[in-house]
């Protein structure tokens, strides 16, 4: 009997129902659009059926800001499954990182985007799109771009939405955004950074054909100067070239001057940040692993860029 | 019975890291813990080899055992209302531990001890499961270089071996004291090398220093596809195996003293009761924080002066 009592009233305080909400009760955050003029600005996507319902609020404070939507929804506002956060210039993102990693209700998996215009709201689940898109590219998470800028290893780079794409970043230098690395710049960066799945126009002898990148490696090696080797694997998904891709010879020659071309642009995309003092790769954090100090700074250094690249998929097509 | 007192130590010794050991020991070392974990795993051996107990006071055991509750207590509720149930009374968060180590000890000692050979299967897959998905988070460029200091390494390495002995020794009745538990202690340290490994190749120094429970924020990065996430809650229930052992093993070396479950269980309530009023003083925490070591250490001297084995004349 006495048994019996106790497994009786430890089944009640092993529910924890003090915090339980039927699910019908919660309001399913998918994404929160953030903006600054003069207080904080809230947007925030809530599934909703087939569709999404749009919940605007405002406040002195990210706090203030977020319990002003919290009053006006009559559901219980659920952030464990959110996939995005949108935020404008206007917001200090030192503010959103640390706001959002001391908050024990959200997960580390959604993504932080930023957007130049607030309008982007329709009809289709935002939050969503922009999860789809950044998983299958396998760009950096909210948990990826808090820890390097907390850890403050390198200048951040945070993923861009403009025309419902996502192909640029926004450059962050101690905490102050830079500029917008535009979509060639960004493709190119991606290759170092090893976020795959850009293509490379190449010409060839009179023609000209495309390289898918599939995967790529990139070393970094620290003497007097600074040199970068990346290894591309790479797939030719168009072809107008008169060269034989079922020749070994040919291939190699293909092989070269995808070479030369992705060399040339990453050369040219290194010298870029050299000149701006832009440090999205983390070298003085690998100098000063070196040398466990950072006399010089990563742009005082010579960089050479060398390129190897693998062409090894031809697709179904023999030329 | 050697077997199942090694189970027992073995969660005994990981226990006091969730929350304390590994961010304080994390935050102060980076880069360099395992040289610490090193070090004060062979500090633990010699102090585990050199401290020889025959329990005897009875009050002063009951007392600092109670201690030890109390600070278990206050990391498990305080881990709980932070992640998962914010809003419900301290008390009640720790009400089911204590009915569960009151039915558990109003057993035969042996229950425990199955509880444990049960456990620490879930814990050995629990372990290896997060183990080897937090694998593909984990970044070789997170061990960047930070300044080495000699005297935090060597304090973390005091932590270290206090934080893994101190429920070691204070649960250990003279019917066990000669039971070798020296390979126990070295796989827990290889185990907690790793923990400390793939935690801070996810983390980061900076990001490691400035969070209170690492290993859980780690946790919260598996992600097996859109259909399985948010499967932190239920790997973090390794940690509390591990404290819920730890709590049951320090009250049955209570139970031992009084020889009376009602006592035992008035006196479990009572400690509850201090722990959840002690939540109205955050000041309470953020000391017992700070000072977790050194009243470790000063549990595990007294409990030495007090329980110190006579040498033998020949």
């Amino acid at each position: 009997m006495k048994k019996l009592l106790i497994l009786f009233i430890t089944i009640f305080f092993l529910t924890g129902c003090y915090n339980y909400t039927e699910l019908s009760d919660l309001s399913v955050v998918s994404s929160i659009l953030i903006d600054y003029k003069d207080e904080y600005l809230f947007s925030v996507e809530i599934y909703e059926d087939e569709e999404t319902k749009i919940i605007n609020g405002s406040g002195n404070t990210l706090a203030d800001a977020l319990n002003d939507i919290y009053n006006k929804s009559n559901k219980t506002i659920y952030l464990a499954h959110l996939n995005a956060i949108l935020f404008t210039k206007n917001v200090n993102i030192d503010e959103i990182i640390l706001y959002f990693l001391r908050n024990p209700d959200i997960n580390n998996n959604f993504y932080l985007v930023q957007i130049n215009n607030t309008d982007i709201y329709s009809k289709e689940n935002i939050g969503e799109s922009i999860k789809y898109i950044l998983d299958k590219k396998k760009y950096p998470n909210f948990f990826n771009i808090a820890s390097d800028y907390i850890n403050n290893t390198k200048d951040i780079l945070v993923p861009f939405y403009k025309d419902k794409k996502i192909n640029a970043y926004a450059l962050y230098k101690n905490n102050n955004f830079i500029n917008i690395i535009e979509e060639k710049d960004a493709d190119v960066l991606n290759i170092f950074l090893n976020i795959d799945n850009q293509n490379i126009y190449t010409k060839c002898d009179g023609g000209y054909f495309v390289v898918n990148i599939d995967s790529s490696k990139t070393k970094y090696k620290i003497n007097k100067d600074i040199n970068i080797d990346v290894t591309v694997y790479g797939s030719i998904s168009e072809y107008n070239c008169k060269l034989n891709t079922m020749k070994a010879g040919d291939i190699n020659k293909l092989e070269g001057y995808a070479k030369k071309e992705i060399n040339k642009e990453l050369t040219f995309l290194i010298n870029s940040l050299k000149e701006n003092k832009i440090d999205t790769l983390g070298l003085n954090t690998k100098i000063k692993n070196k040398y466990h100090k950072l006399d010089k700074e990563f742009y005082q250094y010579d960089i050479s860029v060398e390129t190897n690249i693998h062409i090894f998929k031809k697709g179904f097509l023999l030329k | 019975m050697k077997k199942e007192y090694n189970i027992l130590s073995y969660f005994c010794m990981r226990a006091l890291f969730m929350g304390i050991g590994l961010s304080r020991i994390l935050s102060n070392t980076h880069e360099y813990f395992y040289i610490s974990i090193i070090i004060g795993s062979l500090l633990g051996l010699i102090l585990l080899k050199l401290i020889k107990i025959d329990v005897k006071a009875k009050y002063i055991n009951i007392f600092l055992n109670s201690i030890l509750i109390i600070m278990s207590l206050l990391i498990l509720i305080n881990m709980i209302s932070t992640m998962y149930l914010t809003k419900m009374p301290k008390f009640l968060i720790g009400l089911p531990f204590i009915i569960s180590i009151i039915y558990l000890l109003s057993k035969n000692e042996k229950i425990i001890f199955r509880l444990g050979n049960i456990l620490i299967i879930f814990n050995i897959i629990l372990y290896c499961f997060s183990f080897f998905t937090l694998l593909k988070y984990f970044k070789i460029s997170n061990y960047y270089f930070t300044e080495f200091n000699i005297k935090n390494i060597l304090f973390s390495s005091f932590e270290y071996a206090i934080f893994s002995i101190t429920p070691v020794i204070l649960t250990k009745s003279n019917e066990y004291k000669n039971i070798n538990i020296y390979k126990t202690y070295i796989i827990s340290s290889i185990t907690m090398i790793l923990l400390f490994g793939i935690t801070y190749g996810v983390l980061g120094a900076n990001v490691s220093s400035i969070i209170r429970y690492p290993e859980y924020l780690v946790l919260k990065q598996i992600n097996l596809g859109p259909a399985v996430e948010n499967i932190e809650n239920i790997i973090s229930l390794l940690w509390l195996y591990d404290l819920f052992m730890m709590m049951s093993s320090c009250a049955n070396a209570i139970k031992k003293e009084f020889n009376n479950n009602l006592y035992l269980n008035i006196l479990l309530i009572i400690l509850l009761l201090i722990t959840s009023y002690s939540y109205l003083y955050y000041n309470t925490l953020i000391f017992s924080y700070k000072y977790a070591p050194f009243i470790l250490l000063i549990i595990l001297f007294l409990y030495w002066i007090f329980n110190k084995e006579k040498r033998k004349n020949n």
